[in-house]
Order: C-alpha cells, then structure tokens, then sequence
C-alpha cells in the first residue's frame, strides 16, 4: 500500500507526493501529456528530439545538468508514445535546486539554433545506434504502419525516418513548447524523504506563479477497426535466423481488456512453466525465443506474438504453430492453478516495485496520467478480478484472423 | 498575518540557484554474520520494513576456471534445469506460482544464482533454490536446447560492432587464450559436452564451499529456513591442482575490425586499470569522472553536446580478481570515426597537461558523492555493494573512505594521475566498422 496525497496548483499543474523514510534522496518526476502520438505524420520522431532540447538550459539556467550534478543530483528523461517524463533523484536537502531547475525549463525554455542542429545529430545517431546498426532494429518501423494506418502509434518514438528529424526548425521547436509544456499539462510526482506538506508548499512557490496556456489539443484520431488480415514480408536482412512477428489490436489501458489480455499473455509467455515456452520452445524446439506480451498504450494498443525461428524450421511452420497454440489457449479450459500462477507473479511484481522511491514516483505520476491515481493501489484487484470465462471471452474476440498483422523478417539467403 | 520574511521564503528568485547543502556521509546498515550448521558461511542485511527478501548463493565457479569455453556459465544455468525430484518444467512452475524470480550468473570470478521472493512464500521457495544446488542432474535435451539458443544470440551479437570491438578489446589486452577474455567461437557450442558440464558442477557447484548473501526482510524464520535447506549441502571437498593461467597481452596499437554494412563505427580505447584495493583507486575514479563518466563528462560535451558524433560516450573502470582494465566506448557516425579518436585523445592530452578548474572539480566531486550515496541507497543496494567489496577482503566502510578520498584530492594529484595511467603508447585502440 503507497500512501500519497494529492493537490492541484491554481494554474492546473497536479502536484502529488509520498513520503519515503527508507531513502536519504527525493525523485522529482515531471510528466509532461505529450508524446508521438501528438505528433504530425509529417513531423515525426519530434517529441522526442524535443526532449533533448529541454537539456539545453533555460531562462536562468545556463547550464541544467551542472546544477543537478553540483547538487550531488542526478537526472534523465524518456519519451514513449503517450508521455515525456523527466527526473531527478537528489539529496533531500537539495531538493529546491531540482524545483528551481524544473519550473524554471517550464516557464521559459531556451532556444538556441545551435543545440537544435547538434541535437538533431545526436538523435540521427540514437535512431542509428538503436533501429538501424542493430540486427533487428528496424522491425518496430515496419510492423506499427502494418498494424496502424490512420493512428499516430504507426510511427515508433523515434520517428519515421532521419529525414523527419533533420527538417525540425526552430520555429516548430517554439510552437510546440507553448502548445505542450504548460503546468496545466504536466503532473509532478514526488517521492522519498520529504513531508507532503513540505513538498506541497515547495511546488506551489516554485511552479505557482507560471501561467496555465490555453490548451487547444488536437483531437487524435482513432484507429477503424481492422476487417481483413494484413501481411508483410521483408527479406534479405542481415539477420542469421528468421522472425516473426503476429499482432492483434486490443483495449487502451485502463480498459478492463488490458488486464485480461495482459494475464492472456503471462499464461502464454511469463516465465519458464508457460504456454509458448514449454510448447514451442522446449518440446517441438520450432523456436530459440518466443514471447507474448501487451503494448500497454494509453490508446488501444496491441497484444504482441514474436518469436526467432531455430534453425530448419520454416516460416510457414513458425507461423503455423503460433496459430495452433491461440487455437488451443481458446479451445481449452485454463486450470485454476495456472490462473493463480499469474495472478501471484502480477501481485509480487507489484510488491517489488513498491520498493524503490524513483519507481513509485514514476507510478504515481503514470496512473494520474491515467486519470486514475488510485490505481497504484488498486491495480492488483483489476487482476484478481479476471476469471477464465473472461478470458476465454477475450481471446475469442482478439484472435481473429481479421484484427491481425503479420510481419515476416527473413535472413539474407546464402 | 504572513510577515513579508515569510512571503519572500515563498517568492522563488530564479536568478540564483538555490543554495547547496553539503552531502552527508553514506548510511551504513550493520551486516550479520552467521554460520550454517554444515559450515556454510551466511552474511545478511536486515531491513523488518521490506516483505520481500533476496538471497545469492555465490560460488568460486567463474570463467576463470572453466577448462574450456563456455563451460561455466552453461553449468551455472543448467541448475534450472532439471533436478532428482524436478523436471525443467515444473522447477519453473514452482517459482513461478510463488511470483519468484530466479536468475543464474555467471561472472568472470563467482558464478552467483539469485532469489527474489516474498516472504510469505519463503518456505517453498528456499527449499526449491537449495535443490537445485545439490540435486541438479544437467539433463542432457534440456543442456542441448540451451547450447542451440545460445549460438543463434551469438550470431545475433556477432553482426552488432559493439560486440565486435569488446570481444577483439578483451582478447589484446589478456591474451587470447587468457579466461578473462572470454573468446568464444561458434563451434564452442557444438564441442560442448554432457561430461564436460557435469564434471565442473560436481567440481565447482556441488561439493564446493559457496557464501550466502541475503538482505531484505531476514527474520528469524527465514534465518531458521535456510539453515535447515541448506544443511544437505555436502562438504568442500579437497581443492584439486588447478593451472593459472596466464596474460599474453597483444602489443598497445590499433586494432581494426572490419565489418560491413555498418552505419556507425564502434569504438573502444583502453588498457590495464587501476583495482579496488590501490591506493590511486578513488582518485583515478574522480578522473575518470572527468573525463567520461558522466553526463556532463569532457567526452561528453565535446564529442556529443558540442560535435554531435555520436549518442553517447562513455569511459569507466572495471575490477576483477586478477586484473583490471579502464576504457572508453561509443558508437560514432563512421564518417567521424578518426576525428573522435584526436578528440578523445585532445581530452586525454588536457588532463595530462592542465590543472582541472576548481569549478569543474568540485562539480564533479559533488556529483561522484552524490552517485556512491545512490549506488548505496537501500538494503538490497548495500547488500549487492557489499558482496561485491568481500571479494577484496573489504566491506562497505570502503565507500566512507573513498569519499574522504575523493574530497581530499588535489588538481595537481589528478594530472599525475592521468599522467601515470593513460601515456598514449599504451593504449588499446579497437575500431569495428566499415
């Protein structure tokens, strides 16, 4: 159980906080509600360059990270296609130079056209280090336009292509600072050795006095239901086994979809003792990896088949197989046991993730995200409340030929 | 009535940073040490605050002593696969109903296997991890089903040039045939035996003396628990004749490794470091800061921040047992791949020549702080610092001293420092790419 309290700032920033005694550090995490999915499909990948830039200091910050550092602080951030999510875990006693830091990059970033050109490289080299000089890399570019086609998750974080990143101006950079760095659009979360009433009253006089904008949020449109199986091959990759890749569409994350699907894949997937891994992995040996697992996306998401194929086996095969384990995860009944495996794994997960200060600042900010702070303690119940009949329900109305997508990652033929 | 004292407390100024309050020294938690009933050594970290506990069980079976490659750390993950009375299937099916992870590492020195679970699940969980320390019967279709998928995640690394430039990093500086440089080929994976794997378990796992390091909530119970699933273990049989091996380190020079297509080339400059227990240690770690192991390290800011080469640019340290070695890694745009290596050596150059300025120094020694607190933050953090401090005979009270060390430390001692351990002609330049 995390106890924390919550308040909301007269110019909508929500502040929230959790007192954590175990732990000499506080980690302030700003959530910002924009990530790629808020992006244009001719301006991809931005939100994430944008993140970069909000290292650049700001109007009385020359120099962010040598504050933090200074303050024996230390900081990151990370976009996802939902969120962009900044931290800093610093001594207790330090804790006004992150709020300075913060509210000060939040009122009034700077702009320069220099860390904008630089930023642009770096993130041309992130894109190549990660999806490009990586074997595999490039899967996530071509399997989300093949699942999506008018939904803004049909491109990865990073972007489309380096094209996209090398036309940012500095223009765009101010446009969408104004449009999404606003307190109204962020929530603040702050975890480990401090009193709420300390931390309330440190936001409010640090983040107070910034001015709410005017938030005109372009709608995001929705992704129309999928009628007709979809199919990609690509080969000749450099790559020494084949890859396969089934995704289906399912429910956003606080549907109550989410929590049968995400146990649908535990039984299919977690661990050693499960489905697919005892079954293709160990038994018919079709595969050297296999694994089962859900988006977990504001929007709805999807729920995701990959495995490599062990040598001899054919693609034909691995994709047969695959379809063979869905047919008979419906057909058969889930014993209780096999139920109450996941259902132990789901709460123990959550047990070691109360652990650590940074990650419960993390949560808390993620489920007000989510609209639904109370999550962080009631997450478990959601779980506890799939039965096998749902499941069986849920897996009949994903598995369908119809809402799937296929991606064959071939090696170079010798 | 607010006083205008008080409302200007409530006034943020934003034109100065707020003032810096001194870090503490590191909270040390007290280690208990307790002794088996069949002489097994057991050393924990108690926080009653935590209902999840942890606990290694650290073996002297690394790569170290392994006859041939990749013996140790197949054996080591071979423990989960099949027992007397278990099956791989149902080993996993246990700690997996129990929401218990169970992880197998294997290191260079100490192999280690690990279990996280919930207190309230102790019982069957304890008793499973210790029969799979004396019970284990490496079937043979399970250790072939490892061997398969582990050579496919060997091709897989093979076509990545980071994989490239520390494989080809490790073997000039130990010698290729030296243990610490890990030099596996694809047909180590078919060579492999059945014999080979059982006989270093009964070598090095079964019959061998292992530590145990637990922390989280260790109550009594728990204490009682493993002392009595523990005490089946067999005694320490007699240590046999065992060969050191040598280092045959190649000449310092520049080493490429050609791979093609790759849009980035991987980069790895280094050679012999400086190990734990050396009096130069906290200081050469406040240098290395300097120059690569941060965010905003001298690397860093030119090669990524000012030049925009690459995505990052790390430098750091590495201690074992019998050896040390320090370097410096990134993956650069190809087309940058000489003109990072003058910067790099520009860097290198400055620390050599100039006296880092106070500014800069005291930046980083707030930031060094600041990170061994964090690397020391909590009782499963100091349980794992610890049990990697035993290994040299030292405890956590090292991570005190160091920090004194590191805010005694003087320009002038850095430059000496960087002097004494980076002269250009000793340098291992590894280059993978195009």
């Amino acid at each position: 159980m995390i106890h924390f309290n919550r308040t909301l700032l007269r110019n909508g920033l929500t502040v929230l906080c959790n007192t954590d005694r175990n732990t000499p550090f506080v980690s302030v995490n700003i959530l910002y509600k924009v990530g790629s999915r808020n992006e244009q499909d001719t301006r991809t990948g931005f939100a994430h360059l944008f993140e970069h830039l909000m290292f650049g200091g700001s109007a009385h910050v020359e120099d962010y990270d040598r504050h933090v550092q200074l303050a024996g602080g230390d900081s990151n951030a990370y976009t996802t296609n939902d969120l962009t999510n900044y931290y800093i875990t610093i001594p207790a006693d330090n804790i006004e130079t992150a709020l300075w830091l913060e509210s000060d990059r939040m009122a009034a970033l700077n702009f320069s056209q220099h860390a904008l050109d630089v930023q642009k490289q770096v993130v041309i080299e992130e894109f190549k280090q990660r999806y490009l000089n990586n074997p595999y890399g490039d899967v996530w570019l071509k399997l989300r336009p093949l699942a999506y086609q008018v939904h803004p998750y049909r491109w990865p974080t990073i972007g489309m292509s380096p094209e996209h990143i090398e036309k940012a101006t500095l223009t765009d950079v101010k446009n969408f600072f104004h449009h999404y760095y606003a307190p109204n659009n962020a929530i603040i979360s702050l975890s480990g050795n401090i009193e709420t009433e300390k931390a309330f009253s440190l936001v409010e006089k640090w983040f107070g006095d910034i001015p709410a904008h005017h938030l005109s949020l372009p709608e995001i449109p929705g992704e129309p239901l999928q009628t007709r199986e979809r199919r990609l091959v690509i080969p000749d990759n450099d790559v020494p086994a084949d890859a396969i890749y089934k995704v289906y569409h399912m429910g956003g994350r606080t549907s109550e979809n989410f929590y049968t699907c995400d146990i649908i894949s535990d039984i299919l997937s977690n661990g050693q003792s499960s489905r697919l891994y005892v079954n293709l992995l160990r038994n018919s040996r079709l595969f050297s990896a296999i694994d089962a697992y859900v988006s977990g996306d504001k929007d709805p998401g999807l729920f995701i088949f990959s495995g490599k194929l062990s040598e001899g086996t054919t693609i034909g095969q691995a994709d047969q197989a695959i379809e063979e384990e869905i047919e008979k995860f419906i057909r058969d009944t889930i014993s209780e046991r096999e139920l109450q495996k996941v259902i132990h794994k789901t709460e123990s997960r959550i047990s070691f993730s109360e652990i650590n200060y940074q990650t419960k600042a993390t949560n808390l900010a993620f489920f007000e995200f989510l609209n639904n702070t109370e999550l962080i303690n009631t997450e478990a119940s959601h779980y506890l409340a799939v039965t096998p009949e749902k499941i069986k329900t849920t897996a009949i109305g994903t598995f369908r030929k119809e809402n799937c997508s296929t991606l064959w990652y071939l090696k170079k033929k010798n | 009535m607010v006083s205008e004292k008080e409302k200007l407390k409530y006034m943020p100024n934003r034109n100065t940073a707020p003032s810096i309050v001194p870090l503490s020294a590191p909270k040390l938690l007290t280690s208990e040490h307790f002794t088996l009933d069949n002489g097994t050594e057991a050393i924990y970290l108690h926080d009653p605050n935590q209902e999840v506990f942890k606990i290694d069980v650290i073996f002297e079976a690394g790569i170290y002593y392994q006859p041939s490659p990749l013996i140790a750390a197949t054996t080591i993950n071979m423990l989960g696969e099949g027992t007397l009375h278990h099956n791989a299937e149902e080993i996993a099916g246990i700690f997996d109903y129990y929401g218990a992870y169970i992880d197998f590492c294997c290191g260079l020195n100490k192999s280690e296997v690990s279990l996280l679970s919930l207190n309230k699940y102790a019982e069957p969980t304890v008793r499973m991890l210790a029969e799979l320390l004396t019970e284990s019967t490496i079937p043979e279709k399970e250790l072939e089903i490892f061997l398969t998928n582990k050579r496919q995640e060997f091709l897989v690394n093979q076509e990545k040039t980071s994989y490239l430039a520390r494989k080809k990093f490790a073997a000039v500086l130990f010698g290729a045939n030296h243990p610490y440089a890990n030099q596996i080929r694809e047909q180590d994976y078919t060579a492999t035996t059945l014999q080979q794997i059982r006989s270093f378990y009964q070598k090095y796992i079964h019959t061998r003396k292992c530590r145990l390091v637990l922390c989280g909530n260790i109550n009594d119970s728990l204490l009682k628990l493993v002392n009595n699933a523990f005490s089946y273990t067999l005694a320490p049989a007699p240590e046999e004749d065992f060969h050191t091996p040598i280092f045959q380190p190649e000449k310092a020079g520049h080493y490429p490794v050609y791979k093609a297509p790759a849009v980035q080339t991987s980069i790895r400059i280094g050679k012999t470091g400086v190990s734990l227990t050396d009096p130069d240690y906290a200081g050469f770690m406040l240098l290395n800061t300097i120059l690569g192991g941060y965010f905003g390290s001298r690397l860093m800011s030119n090669i990524r921040e000012n030049k925009g080469y690459t995505y990052g640019i790390q430098s750091f340290n590495v201690c074992m047992p019998q050896s040390s070695y320090w370097c410096i890694t990134t993956e650069v745009n190809k087309e940058y791949t000489q003109a990072t290596l003058q910067e790099v050596e520009k860097e290198i150059r400055r620390l050599q020549t100039e006296p880092v300025p106070s500014e800069e120094l005291q930046l980083v020694k707030n930031f060094l702080h600041g990170d061994i607190l964090r690397e020391i933050d909590g009782v499963f953090a100091q349980a794992d610092a610890l049990k990697h401090k035993l290994n040299y005979g030292l405890d956590n009270r090292f991570y005190t001293t160091m920090i004194e060390q590191i805010k005694a430390c003087t320009p002038a001692e850095l430059k000496q420092l960087a002097q004494k351990y980076w002269q250009p002609e000793e340098m291992y330049v590894i280059t993978a790419g195009e």
